[in-house]
């Protein structure tokens, strides 16, 4: 499939993944797996359990059943700061950013894991310690400028337009230097010049080596950006392939459409 | 706007006023002047400690005069019982309230932020109770008297004696810039940020790799340490302690200067601290008539000022430079994309 060496390799592995609030099974018996450097899409109508599926790979919530596997480390029932150390990093659906803090002081966060929480080493200001905060705030400028914000830094993150928020998120979530980015419907809301800006920003994260789950809603970024969807209904698994087979397979115009106009 | 970063005239101006403030008790004759100054400074550590917690962390507690008292108690105890000086007596109200805070803090913070309210309100009446009832150990009703000031340090020619007022100001004031060392180096450390965001969004923080239970959990033992230090260096300053001052309202009291003062702030305590000091002692005669305004000022604060004196002086203060102006309107955008 690709020179790269490593490219099959799975990165995350979803087994017979079950999570049911009351009656409502909100994913069920779901198996997939993300290919090292793939961006994988998840589409599915609304309701379909997508979101439910990035909170359970995140362990914002825990699953009925079935395992979660980030390369051979089983990450199930972790919770969400344990599976955010084994490289995993997202962002919300709707926009989580800390309201009293500056694009910079945002961003900052995101380095937690580098710079740690230890409380002697800040105590003492020690070499070590002012070490990785110089590190994290380089980091920080680099992860800034790749995603056009660092002209920005000192602005309230809260105060900037809906996409450089969104980009203010996104530059979080990488600023933990994740192997897997979830991206829960990044697009949603914004226009096409946005949608645009913000899917070459992804296929150069992409290109940096980091694996994209993505879910989206709009079919065009999907086919354009993904190499690999998955497309779920009711929390079940309908189809799995690549965009070229999954635009015209007849489940899924049937999930989107109705099974009338899929046989009209 | 890099306002957390100081200029270096501005630090300067700062050294030399904390210099200059050790000089205050030659200018002030009056002890009972320098006995209020003196009091603010204990309630300007307590509320520093508070802070951190409230402030910083966002979790709520009116336990904390509790701490207060548990820091006192121990260091008369251990002054009257065992006969330690100071220097060895504050030490251990540092670590029986380091212990106490962990537990508390360890129970309490698996609580949302309403019930942790709760747990920290029971927490602070059963110590209370504790100081009234246990008269072995704490003399009950009458509580500890004779507590002893800290043995005179001679250094060198000089003799530094801590009998009046005068003389334990400048303990008490190394104590606070002590306590404003800490909270600054803990603040802008990942430690500190991690508190932040666990206050701003906590589930954002976790997604961030921030273990939030664990984080929460050592600011409260932090916070409680800082109150039990206060209790020490209250119970050598005035000599006795009893129940009646670690009651639920000391705990309020504190949680006021924070919330008048403007949380999240090392100024915003110290504001906080001074005014209710003064307007404490104003109120001595109808201590009724306090509580009753001290709830009624916490209510417009979090309903009008949320960030307090120190909130209001920085949108003064930005009003005035004509620049960013903080407009809410992100909430308003943020709510109008409902859920899929």
């Amino acid at each position: 499939m690709s020179s790269e060496k490593g490219y099959d390799t799975a990165i995350l592995t979803v087994e017979r993944l079950s999570k049911a609030f009351g009656g409502v099974k909100a994913v069920n018996d779901l198996s997939f797996s993300v290919t090292q450097n793939a961006i994988h899409a998840i589409i599915g109508p609304n309701g379909a359990g997508k979101s439910t599926l990035f909170n359970l790979i995140t362990g914002v919530i825990a699953p009925n059943e079935g395992k979660i596997k980030l390369f051979n480390h089983d990450i199930t029932s972790l919770r969400p700061d344990k599976i955010a150390q084994y490289g995993v990093s997202r962002t919300f659906q709707n926009i989580r950013l800390f309201p009293d803090m500056t694009v910079f002081e945002t961003v900052l966060i995101g380095t937690y894991l580098l710079t740690g929480g230890k409380l002697l080493p800040a105590l003492f200001r020690s070499n070590e310690f002012r070490k990785r905060e110089r590190q994290a705030k380089d980091r920080i400028k680099e992860i800034l400028q790749f995603v056009g914000l660092w002209d920005m830094r000192n602005e309230y993150a809260a105060k900037l337009s809906y996409g450089n928020q969104r980009r203010v998120e996104i530059a979080r979530a990488l600023a933990t230097n994740p192997r897997l980015l979830l991206l829960d419907e990044p697009t949603a809301g914004m226009n096409q010049k946005e949608t645009k800006e913000l899917m070459q920003l992804f296929s150069q994260v992409n290109q940096q080596g980091i694996t994209i789950l993505i879910i989206a809603h709009d079919m065009h970024l999907v086919n354009t950006l993904s190499n690999q969807i998955t497309v779920i209904n009711f929390g079940e698994k309908l189809v799995e392939g690549p965009p070229e087979v999954i635009q015209n397979h007849p489940a899924v115009v049937e999930a989107y459409m109705g099974r009338a106009e899929a046989n009209a | 706007m890099e306002q957390t970063k100081k200029s270096y005239f501005q630090k300067i101006i700062l050294i030399i006023v904390g210099i200059a403030l050790f000089l205050l008790p030659f200018a002030i004759t009056n002890p009972y002047i320098m006995y209020i100054i003196n009091l603010i400074l204990i309630y300007a550590l307590l509320a520093l400690g508070l802070d951190l917690i409230v402030g910083y962390t966002g979790q709520v507690s009116v336990g904390h005069g509790a701490f207060f008292g548990i820091g006192a108690y121990t260091a008369a105890i251990v002054a009257k019982k065992v006969g330690l000086s100071f220097w060895l007596t504050l030490p251990f109200s540092i670590v029986i309230t380091a212990a106490i805070g962990f537990i508390i803090g360890f129970i309490g913070l698996k609580l949302i932020e309403e019930y942790l309210v709760m747990a920290t309100l029971a927490f602070g009446t059963i110590i209370w109770l504790v100081f009234l009832n246990w008269t072995d150990l704490t003399g009950g009703p009458m509580g500890i008297a004779g507590i002893p000031a800290p043995p005179t340090i001679k250094l060198g020619g000089f003799e530094f004696p801590f009998l009046q007022y005068h003389d334990y100001y400048p303990l008490l004031l190394i104590f606070v810039y002590l306590g404003i060392l800490i909270t600054r180096l803990l603040i802008r450390s990942g430690f500190g940020r991690a508190c932040t965001a666990i206050r701003d969004d906590e589930l954002a923080a976790q997604a961030m790799g921030i273990p939030v239970f664990k984080t929460k959990v050592t600011m409260f033992t932090i916070s409680a340490t800082f109150c039990g230090a206060a209790g020490a260096l209250y119970a050598h300053f005035l000599h006795v302690v009893s129940p009646e001052t670690f009651t639920f309202s000391m705990s309020v009291t504190i949680l006021t200067m924070v919330m008048i003062g403007g949380q999240g702030s090392i100024a915003g305590a110290i504001i906080g601290a001074s005014i209710l000091t003064i307007s404490s002692e104003a109120l001595r005669e109808t201590p009724e008539l306090r509580m009753l305004i001290y709830g009624f000022l916490i209510v417009i604060m979090i309903m009008f000022f949320p960030k307090g004196i120190m909130g209001l002086i920085q949108i003064i203060k930005r009003r005035f430079l004509q620049k960013n102006i903080l407009i809410e309107k992100s909430s308003v955008e943020k709510e109008g994309l409902g859920y899929e």
